[in-house]
């Protein structure tokens, strides 16, 4: 997949990017890596996500917590046949490390990159440390693009050879405060470059589906690729906790009801009398209609004009994603190796 | 209680109030502990922790404030 | 102003360490005007290390004395008697009147007894907030007078991210998001066209982590004659 430049009417060829200018519906997973050195644990998850998603993101020290990098993860899961999504954070990074991470990433095989804030460390495990977030998320979308376009350094100095080609996301939350000024802000990194954007968490699809109809209206969908962001819910207090404690998640009363009703059963036995059994079940009963509910709503987004993918989070829960992606009506995912590319889309 | 060392009390007491109704006390031949040492203030409001600081730097055993 | 406050009184015994005779010395400026280092908290400082230090069994001689400003050697030069006949001088200047007195008298052996917290204003009485990072390229032209590098937890520069929720930060609850304020004022100032304007990254070479700076005006400056 070793893309020379936009030889072949691709921006870089990437998997990712070919099923989306096929105009296929696209399906991208999470892969976390673990909070240690062992390359099985990769490798056990890329076996997971393998042919039922077109790229997987391997997040990067996500909430702050110290794991292995994004870019040797992903070059594991080049091995086993998959694609990545680096993601790369201004949080621990400055513009210097950023661009010689890619230069390397790129040199390894990856192609695609995902540009982020980053969460403060203050929510990690090493909340003492200094923040560095000498680019921001926007500024990153448009030097990596620039990197790709211009063939340049953030500086303005060439590449003394072989440019980093990175098929371009970023992320959108759509709603976080103040909501009315979100679709504004994902304007900004279309203009700044992105050709791709993963949504936090949807839960709330009406509320989505406002934020589309705007994303619309301001001719969004036309210049970037929209992949909204779903995740099977574990249980009624991860809705809850999602839907009180996290910023820019909505999850709606129904759902939360419905993963109460999951677990009815059980929901008269006192907590302590629960067996290991009961507990076992519940939690089984939990997470089917955690499934549930997200393949439904992955259904519902598929009806949204705009709406080019999904991006599934599974939360150190990569089994799930074979299950809602298949109950969605998704697999096989589509060989699009051999396709020229479309008209363009972004040019 | 006891104390082998007579106690050391300084009273910051208001000219208009405190310090007056202990004038009154000393006219009706009112009896008060002689431990009891009466500083004359123009108002309460003068005290500030430098003026507690400074009576109990030079050994009062507590400070009362009366106004 | 400069906001600072106090360390513990254990702290600054143990800074003053086995020195006999102490000079307190406050500033009437900045830590003057938030409660921290000005002539009635050096006179109270040195109250309690009096008492505190009689009390541990080695009553130690604590002065104090309070210029106008720390931070400019005009000042300085009134207590360099002081400061001369001083074991120690516990300074409850910022950090620059620490410096300063250091930097003055070379001799002296300056400790401080405050904490510098930043460049701020008092939001209420008791309370005072951080506004400035001296971050050296002044950007409140574009934010409507607020500043995202002082009061954005990540200094964003294309606000806000997505922790920002119900007005204030996700790092602290008490922290009021600095881009739900830009956003607000600009709106209410008909000005969020200047929103959209992807802001490059910032030339961080004007703040701290250019190295440490210096400004000079040629213009004021003594000639070598003159001085």
């Amino acid at each position: 997949m070793a893309a020379q430049p936009s030889s072949n009417g691709y921006l870089v060829g990437s998997n990712l990017e070919r099923v989306l200018r096929a105009g296929h519906f696209a399906v991208t997973a999470e892969l976390g890596p673990p909070q240690s050195a062992d390359g099985d644990v990769i490798r056990k998850k890329a076996a997971l996500l393998k042919g039922c998603c077109d790229a997987v993101n391997i997040t990067d020290n996500q909430t702050a917590i110290v794991r292995m990098s994004s870019i040797g993860a992903g070059a594991i899961v080049v091995q086993e046949g998959l694609e990545p999504v680096i993601q790369m954070t201004c949080r621990d990074r400055n513009r210097l490390a950023i661009q010689s991470d890619l230069l390397g990433a790129y040199a390894l095989g990856m192609r695609n990159v995902l540009c982020l804030s980053g969460d403060h460390q203050s929510f990690g495990n090493h909340p003492s440390a200094k923040n560095v977030f000498d680019l921001d998320s926007i500024q990153l979308v448009q030097m990596v693009a620039a990197m790709r376009d211009a063939k340049v350094f953030q500086c303005g100095e060439p590449f003394k050879g072989q440019e980093p080609r990175f098929f371009v996301g970023a992320a959108a939350a759509p709603f976080a405060a103040p909501v009315e000024f979100r679709p504004y802000r994902l304007a900004k990194k279309v203009k700044a470059g992105a050709n791709f954007i993963q949504t936090q968490l949807i839960y709330d699809i009406p509320a989505f589906k406002a934020f589309m109809e705007k994303v619309r209206q301001m001719g969004l969908h036309e210049q970037v690729y929209i992949l909204a962001g779903v995740g099977p819910l574990k249980s009624p207090a991860m809705a809850r906790y999602m839907k009180d404690s996290v910023p820019g998640l909505w999850v709606p009363d129904e759902f939360i009801e419905r993963m109460e009703a999951a677990g009815a059963p059980w929901a008269d036995i006192p907590k302590d009398q629960l067996s290991k059994e009961d507990k076992k079940a519940r939690a089984d009963a939990w997470k089917q209609e955690g499934i549930c509910i997200c393949i439904e709503l992955i259904q519902q987004v598929r009806e949204i004009e705009g709406v080019a993918g999904v991006h599934i989070m599974a939360i150190e829960w990569e089994e799930a994603v074979r299950p809602i992606v298949e109950g969605a009506g998704l697999l096989p995912r589509p060989d699009v190796s051999a396709a020229p590319a479309q008209e363009a889309h972004h040019d | 209680m006891t104390n082998s060392t007579p106690l050391n009390l300084i009273a910051y007491c208001c000219e208009h109030c405190a310090y007056a109704a202990a004038d009154l006390a000393g006219g009706l031949r009112l009896q008060y502990p002689p431990e009891v040492k009466i500083v004359q203030i123009p108002c309460t409001g003068r005290i500030d922790v430098l003026a507690v600081l400074h009576a109990f730097e030079a050994g009062a055993d507590g400070v009362l404030t009366a106004g | 102003m400069i906001v600072a406050e106090q360390k513990s009184l254990d702290e600054m015994k143990s800074l003053i360490g086995e020195a006999q005779k102490v000079l307190v010395v406050g500033c009437g400026t900045c830590v003057t005007v938030c409660f921290a280092g000005g002539a009635r908290e050096a006179a109270i400082v040195a109250a309690s290390l009096r008492m505190a230090t009689r009390l541990d069994g080695n009553a130690k001689a604590v002065t104090d004395v309070t210029v106008q400003r720390q931070c400019e050697w005009e000042y300085l030069d009134e207590i360099a008697e002081q400061v001369r006949a001083a074991d120690v001088v516990l300074s409850l200047g910022c950090g620059i009147g620490v410096q300063a007195i250091a930097e003055h008298f070379p001799q002296a052996w300056v400790v401080p007894g405050l904490n510098t917290g930043f460049l701020g204003l008092p939001t209420e009485q008791g309370i005072w907030a951080e506004r400035c990072a001296a971050c050296g390229d002044c950007l409140l032209g574009r934010t409507g007078g607020i500043c995202p590098i002082a009061r954005c937890s990540k200094s964003l520069l294309n606000g806000p991210c997505g922790g920002s929720e119900g007005g204030h930060c996700e790092v602290n609850p008490d922290i009021p998001c600095a881009w739900q304020l830009i956003y607000d004022r600009l709106n209410s100032l008909g000005k969020l066209d200047l929103l959209l304007e992807i802001q490059p990254p910032k030339n961080w070479k004007a703040a701290r982590d250019g190295g440490p700076r210096k400004i000079v005006r040629e213009d004021l400056r003594l000639r070598a004659e003159e001085e």
